[in-house]
C-alpha cells in the first residue's frame, strides 16, 4: 500500500516546474478514486465517467497553479469534477434525450452495463435520485455516499449550509416516497 | 472567568463536535425503506483500471496541453504585439498588456478559441522551432472575434 501524499506536499510539487509533473501524477493517483465515484454516480457509464475524469483532471491540470489555499484541495477538486459532469450531461441530453425519457433509458442502459450489479432497489434508489432538482441531487449524493459534511459540500456547491440542509431533507423525503411507490419486495 | 478547569481546546473543538455529532445523526436516522438499501456500490470498473488511468493521463490529456505551453506563449506574444500596434500602446503612457496575462487565457480558453490548428501546430516534433511563418499561419487562424475577445479582456 503506497502512503498517502498530503495536499501540502502535492500542492507544494505543482508550483515547482522541475517536480511539476511528480506533483500533478500524485494528485491523480490519490484522487482518481473518489473523483472517479463521484462523477459515475453522476453520469452512470462507465465510458462515460472516464471520459469526464480525463477532462476533470485536464482542467485541474490546467488550473492547479492559480489554486489558492481559500478552500481544500479536495472540495475544489469535487467542485470541478462536479461541473465537468454537469456539462457533459446537459451536453448528453441535448444529444440524445429529451424530457421524461430519462428514467426509461437510464432503467435499459443500467440492467444492460456489464459494469453495473445494482439489484432492483438500487436502481429505484438511483431512479429516485434522478427525479431530484439538480441542488437535492448534488448534495444527497455528496451526503449519503461520500459521507462529506456539509461545510464541505457547502464549498463544493457554492450554497449555505442551512440551504444544503434543507435540499438534504427534501431529498430524502422525496426518494423514500419514490422507493415506497417504486419497489415491491424491501430486503 | 470560572476556577474550573477543562481540557484542552475544550471550546475550540466543542463546535466541531456537535456538529459531526449532528451531521452524524441524519445519516442514521434515514427512513425506514432508503434504510434498507444495500450500501455497497453497485458500480463496476473494468480490471486494473485505477492502475492504468495515470499513464493514460500522461499519455493523452495532460501532454497534449503541456506540449501546447511553447505555442501559446508564443502565439501570445504576437498578439500581445499586434494589440499594442493597433492600439498605439507604443506612444501612450496607458498600462502595457502582460503577456502573462495572455498566455494564461489562452490556455484557459483553448477549448473555446478553436485551437485546432494550434493543436496541430504543437504535434510537430518536439523541439521543433516554430519559425515566424507557423505564427503567421497561427494569427491568420484566429478570427478578428478572437481576437477582439483577448483584447477585450485586457
Amino acid at each position: 500500500m503506497s502512503e498517502v501524499v498530503s495536499d501540502k506536499t502535492i500542492l507544494e510539487l505543482v508550483q515547482a516546474e522541475s517536480t511539476f509533473d511528480q506533483g500533478i501524477r500524485t494528485l491523480i493517483v490519490k484522487y482518481q478514486e473518489p473523483l472517479y465515484w463521484h462523477i459515475r454516480r453522476m453520469v452512470h457509464i462507465h465510458e462515460d465517467a472516464d471520459d469526464v475524469i480525463q477532462n476533470t483532471f485536464i482542467k485541474v491540470y490546467r488550473g492547479i497553479r492559480k489554486f489558492k489555499n481559500e478552500s481544500k484541495l479536495y472540495t475544489w477538486l469535487y467542485r470541478i469534477a462536479t461541473n465537468e459532469s454537469i456539462t457533459f450531461i446537459n451536453k448528453r441530453k441535448k444529444e440524445n434525450l429529451i424530457s421524461g425519457e430519462i428514467e426509461e433509458v437510464l432503467e435499459k442502459t443500467l440492467k444492460a452495463d456489464n459494469y453495473f450489479d445494482g439489484d432492483a432497489i438500487q436502481l429505484a434508489l438511483i431512479n429516485a435520485i434522478e427525479e431530484l432538482p439538480q441542488r437535492q441531487k448534488q448534495v444527497f449524493r455528496l451526503r449519503y455516499y461520500d459521507d462529506m459534511n456539509y461545510k464541505d459540500i457547502s464549498e463544493i456547491l457554492d450554497v449555505s449550509v442551512g440551504a444544503l440542509k434543507a435540499s438534504y431533507h427534501h431529498a430524502v423525503q422525496k426518494i423514500e416516497s419514490y422507493l415506497k411507490d417504486n419497489v415491491n419486495y424491501v430486503r | 472567568m470560572s476556577d474550573k478547569k477543562v481540557p484542552n481546546g475544550y471550546f475550540e473543538n466543542l463546535p466541531d463536535r456537535i456538529l459531526n455529532s449532528i451531521y452524524q445523526s441524519d445519516l442514521e436516522q434515514l427512513p425506514e425503506t432508503l434504510a434498507q438499501v444495500n450500501r455497497h456500490n453497485p458500480y463496476k470498473v473494468p480490471v486494473g483500471y485505477f492502475d492504468n488511468l495515470p499513464n493514460r493521463l500522461d499519455q493523452s490529456g495532460t501532454t497534449k496541453t503541456r506540449r501546447l505551453w511553447p505555442l501559446i506563449a508564443s502565439v501570445a506574444a504576437c498578439v500581445v504585439l499586434m494589440i499594442m500596434v493597433s492600439t498605439d500602446q507604443f506612444t501612450q503612457d496607458s498600462d502595457p498588456l502582460s503577456e502573462t496575462e495572455i498566455i494564461d487565457y489562452f490556455a484557459e480558453n483553448l477549448d473555446d478559441i478553436d485551437g485546432e490548428i494550434l493543436y496541430e501546430l504543437a504535434m510537430q516534433e518536439d523541439g521543433e522551432e516554430i519559425d515566424d511563418l507557423m505564427f503567421e499561419e497561427i494569427l491568420s487562424e484566429l478570427s478578428d472575434y478572437e481576437l477582439e475577445q483577448i483584447n477585450q479582456n485586457f
